[in-house]
């Protein structure tokens, strides 16, 4: 009889762990699927957001836009319709000749252009200031 | 059941050994029904765990979590042009609704309103929500932002309805080809409309249609180019008065139509004005008599029959009977017989006429009908109107045509032909979807053979040199092509002021790569001038887009071959610009 109840009892014990687990990730699962449904939802809302910024950016970008806008600070920008004689292959453009780039050059006769590359190298940076705007 | 058995047989009293068999029976038939029900449901709950080990191995979305279906129903593809900016797409807007029953203090919510919505109409607003009604609409196209901002606030009685709306940052700049939807976000005209017919409709109806998996809709339209083209169509209606004008370009090696306007248009955001009369197609829903352009066909006919070459001689001394009368007669006629290239660079009507009689009329027809200038075109864009012919053809109609007269259709497809008389005689199928040259090969066929090809793309630069399209010229970009001036028809009678005027263009001629079109209805000499004819207004208007778009165009200007003439074997014909008058 002892034998009986001991194994009643454990078998209880093991029905209630179970019931307790199944309960556990039974909640747990729902958990996370709320979490993975709040997840989408950010998603499709950033998704939205996008898809609104590639028209905007679209919009910004038109050319018919862009037209308008230089047309109304022609004053500052002074933008032309391209010539067709200002278009031009990188072969096209003649090499500049050595005496026309330096005037220090002109003293030491120097024959290509890789010397007077060399040269201005010695000079100290220049004065133009390019790259970020400070704060 | 013993019993049972029994009390039917109550006469004969069953032995020992006769109950002894018939007890051992009943025990093996109920032990076989009770294996046959332990086997059935074995089987049944076999199958029940099977499904649930296979779903839960099945990856895959979780089912509660997708939306509800009218959602995925609405979405449409983007539609973006050859270098991938968006054209079309679908953008998520939210419409702000309020329950006034349950509004507390509308004096506040407005208040509260208004600090996200500055343009919020107060005392409208404030009408609609101090009655008990159950709903109205407060605001509609918030952005997400804005929704989020209200939501914030934390208003009772308001709530938000998400719309999609189709979008088109392009506005009017590509209106006609893009064509718009309904309210339901089905296209009904243009590429929209293709899209749909194209499968998209079926996709939906299965339920196959996510907002994700559709692909981009890649057009064959850059709109860099469309917005120059469509911007110099506006300049020009001004400049001459015109009631309509249109352009289109078409890359002659693949089909492809990189830019195609026609105005007045409208705005495909706000379509209402697409069903006006006057804001058609022009390029593809119009058709017209194209006037002295059909004469390139009627040469080119005249050269590929191989009884003419290009100084062929065609007496064009005398007005050519017409029958009932009526004669054809030169526009500052020369008098006396005129070589094929003088018929052709001095548009003689005389000369095209005699050109067709010699072909005869079948050939004639049979002709225009393999450049596809009588049949329907195919081509992607629905709004495509059906070219009008004579019924039957006869002298006179095959003569009218050679000059284009008596016989409409329309200025894209009339652009096609040309393109495949340029391209080395090659018909291809105009399309507005990006395609390459191998692909487009299949959707061809061989029209006119090269040497005829060759001979029009001489034709096309001598007009433009010494002929009719001198004002077509681009420094540097080797521009040739043909003008045309129709009288337009007006109660019946062709009128003697008012005309609709094309000018065809090929550049860089010397190697074809783009043919564009113009077209002007009823233009008004420009100030300073007296002359409406396409000279005076086609031709300068291929100038300014052939000037402004070759360089998105890819063709690379070249000063260097400008006076050597296209076919140096060519003797006795005219190499270089030389003093001619020329008329339209």
């Amino acid at each position: 009889m002892t034998l009986f109840r001991t194994l009643d009892i454990v078998l209880v014990t093991i029905m209630i762990i179970a019931a307790g687990l199944t309960y556990k990730v039974k909640y747990d699962a729902q958990k996370r699927m709320g979490e993975v449904q709040k997840i989408e939802r950010q998603i499709d809302a950033e998704r939205n957001m996008i898809s609104l910024l590639n028209a905007d950016w679209a919009l910004m970008i038109q050319p018919s836009r862009l037209q308008k806008l230089t047309e109304r600070y022609q004053d500052q920008l002074q933008l032309q319709i391209i010539e067709p004689r200002q278009i031009v292959k990188a072969s096209d453009i003649p090499e500049r000749l050595p005496d026309q780039l330096q005037d220090t050059t002109k003293e030491n006769s120097v024959k290509d252009l890789d010397e007077i590359l060399a040269s201005t190298e010695k000079h100290s940076t220049d004065q133009v200031k390019t790259g970020s705007i400070p704060r | 059941m013993i019993g049972w058995s029994f009390k039917r047989k109550p006469k004969l009293p069953p032995t020992k050994l006769e109950i002894l068999a018939r007890s051992e029976r009943y025990m093996k038939r109920s032990r076989n029904r009770l294996i046959f029900m332990v086997l059935c449901v074995i089987v049944v709950y076999g199958v029940l765990v099977g499904r649930l080990i296979w779903f839960g191995l099945k990856d895959g979305q979780i089912e509660e979590a997708s939306g509800p279906a009218y959602k995925i129903s609405t979405a449409r593809p983007d539609i973006v042009d050859r270098n991938g900016i968006l054209l079309a797409t679908d953008i998520k807007t939210y419409s702000l609704f309020a329950e006034p029953r349950r509004i507390i203090d509308a004096n506040e919510t407005i208040e509260l309103l208004a600090t996200i919505l500055p343009d919020l109409d107060w005392q409208a607003t404030y009408n609609k929500l101090r009655t008990k009604a159950g709903f109205a609409w407060i605001e509609r196209g918030l952005t997400p932002t804005q929704k989020e901002k209200i939501m914030a606030l934390g208003i009772p009685g308001i709530g938000f309805r998400t719309e999609i709306r189709r979008f088109y940052p392009s506005g009017p700049t590509a209106s006609h080809i893009l064509g718009f939807v309904n309210v339901d976000n089905q296209g009904i005209a243009g590429m929209e409309k293709y899209i749909d017919q194209a499968g998209l409709s079926d996709l939906r109806a299965a339920g196959l249609v996510d907002e994700t998996s559709l692909k981009p809709v890649k057009l064959s339209i850059d709109i860099r180019v469309q917005a120059i083209v469509r911007d110099e169509l506006e300049q020009a209606m001004q400049r001459y008065s015109a009631v309509s004008a249109g352009a289109a370009i078409i890359n002659v090696h693949t089909g492809e139509v990189i830019a195609m306007s026609s105005v007045p248009d409208f705005d495909s955001n706000n379509p209402t004005g697409a069903l006006q009369k006057d804001h058609l197609n022009r390029m593809t829903a119009g058709t017209y008599e194209m006037g002295s352009t059909i004469k390139t066909f009627t040469t080119a006919m005249a050269l590929d029959s191989g009884k003419f070459n290009l100084e062929s001689l065609v007496d064009a001394s005398k007005p050519l009977a017409a029958g009932r009368g009526r004669f054809i007669h030169d526009f500052h006629g020369k008098n006396r017989p005129l070589h094929l290239w003088e018929v052709f660079v001095f548009s003689s009507n005389i000369g095209s006429a005699k050109e067709a009689l010699e072909i005869g009329i079948d050939g004639h027809r049979d002709f225009l009908k393999r450049l596809g200038l009588l049949t329907r075109m195919k081509t992607e864009l629905p709004e495509v109107a059906r070219p009008v012919e004579p019924h039957p053809w006869r002298t006179v109609n095959s003569m009218t045509i050679a000059f284009g007269h008596g016989m409409m259709t329309t200025p894209l497809q009339t652009a096609v032909g040309a393109a495949a008389l340029v391209n080395g005689g090659i018909l291809i199928e105009p399309t507005f979807l990006q395609r390459d040259e191998k692909t487009a090969m299949k959707n061809s066929t061989r029209v006119v053979s090269p040497k005829t090809s060759q001979d029009m793309r001489y034709l096309y630069k001598l007009n433009a040199d010494i002929g009719s399209g001198r004002n077509a010229r681009v420094d540097g970009y080797r521009v040739g092509g043909k003008t045309g001036t129709a009288e337009k028809v007006e109660n019946g009678k062709y009128s003697k002021t008012k005309v609709f005027n094309a000018f065809i263009a090929a550049f860089p001629i010397e190697n074809p790569q783009y043919v564009v079109i113009t077209i002007i209805d009823d233009p008004k000499p420009e100030e300073g001038t007296h002359s409406t004819t396409a000279g005076f207004n086609a031709a300068p208007m291929v100038k300014q887009i052939i000037k402004r778009t070759a360089t998105f165009l890819g063709v690379r200007p070249n000063f260097g071959d400008e006076l050597t003439p296209i076919l140096a074997s060519t003797k006795g014909l005219p190499e270089t610009a030389m003093e001619t008058t020329a008329n339209d």
